[in-house]
């Protein structure tokens, strides 16, 4: 349960180095997650203007139009500990249109592996967007304090 | 906007970078197309969204590619979002126009 998952970096507001601490967690997330096929083709994508971890990651593959974004939040941020859905960037233009899957997560080893095991789905096994969407609710209903619609 | 049945968006494309002013404007437009109930879970995200878009003129703006989610809280789907696909956006106003006619010396 995420109750036992220690969070990670709570200061990463703050402390920069806790920022850049927890962009390397993700990374390491990321790189895994792709392992199984050594894709290249891989890019910085979003900008973080004032370091609020929002994104805190991500990464696009512009000829593929796929991209991954993970917003870093803390408990008291979200009554939701971890959040995903897939969402289109740009998706009125041919040029900068990335489907993407969104995640915002608190930082924790339980999230970090709900977190690669969607983005294995998504760039790996490449799965069709309903499956993503449904493999997002799953995970983002796995996590405390769910409201329905 | 998204979520809750909701799928609404003020886009622009301009020669120019986006004002702050402007910004606000499209989010207020939003806001008022919403009904009441969904307008008042969003309170606090709008709310969020429209501090971003501050901060961003106190800083002169902010540059392209920035996807800002703001979620309401708990909830699986409501959210706010802003993108910036090209360009700069949400700038302080331009100085006013300099009049005409003015001017001045330096000397020693």
């Amino acid at each position: 349960m995420l109750a036992t998952s220690e969070i990670m970096f709570s200061k990463f507001r703050e402390n920069r180095d806790e920022y850049m601490q927890s962009q390397r967690e993700w990374l390491e997330v990321f790189n895994a997650a792709l392992k199984p096929i050594h894709q290249t083709g891989w890019e910085d994508w979003l900008r973080d203007p004032f370091f609020e971890g929002t994104p805190i990651f991500s990464r696009v593959n512009r000829r593929m139009k796929k991209g991954i974004v993970i917003n870093q939040i803390l408990p008291s941020d979200d009554d939701l500990a971890f959040r995903a859905y897939l969402d289109i960037f740009a998706d009125d233009s041919d040029v900068d249109l990335v489907e993407h899957v969104v995640i915002t997560s608190v930082l924790s080893e339980e999230t970090k592996e709900k977190a690669r095991m969607l983005i294995n789905a998504h760039l790996v096994h490449k799965l069709p967007s309903a499956e993503i969407e449904r493999l997002c609710e799953i995970l983002t209903c796995g996590s405390v304090g769910t409201r329905q619609e | 906007m998204q979520g809750g049945g909701i799928n609404d968006s003020e886009a622009w494309t301009l020669t120019r970078p986006l004002e702050a002013n402007e910004g606000r404007a499209k989010l207020l437009a939003l806001q008022a197309r919403l009904p009441f109930r969904e307008r008042m879970m969003r309170l606090k995200a709008i709310a969020d969204a429209n501090a971003f878009i501050d901060k961003c003129e106190v800083a002169g703006g902010v540059s392209a590619q920035v996807s800002k989610s703001f979620m309401v809280s708990g909830d699986r789907n409501r959210r706010v979002d802003i993108e910036v696909i090209s360009g700069v956006a949400f700038v302080p106003p331009p100085p006013p126009p300099t009049p005409t006619g003015q001017q001045g010396s330096l000397s020693c």
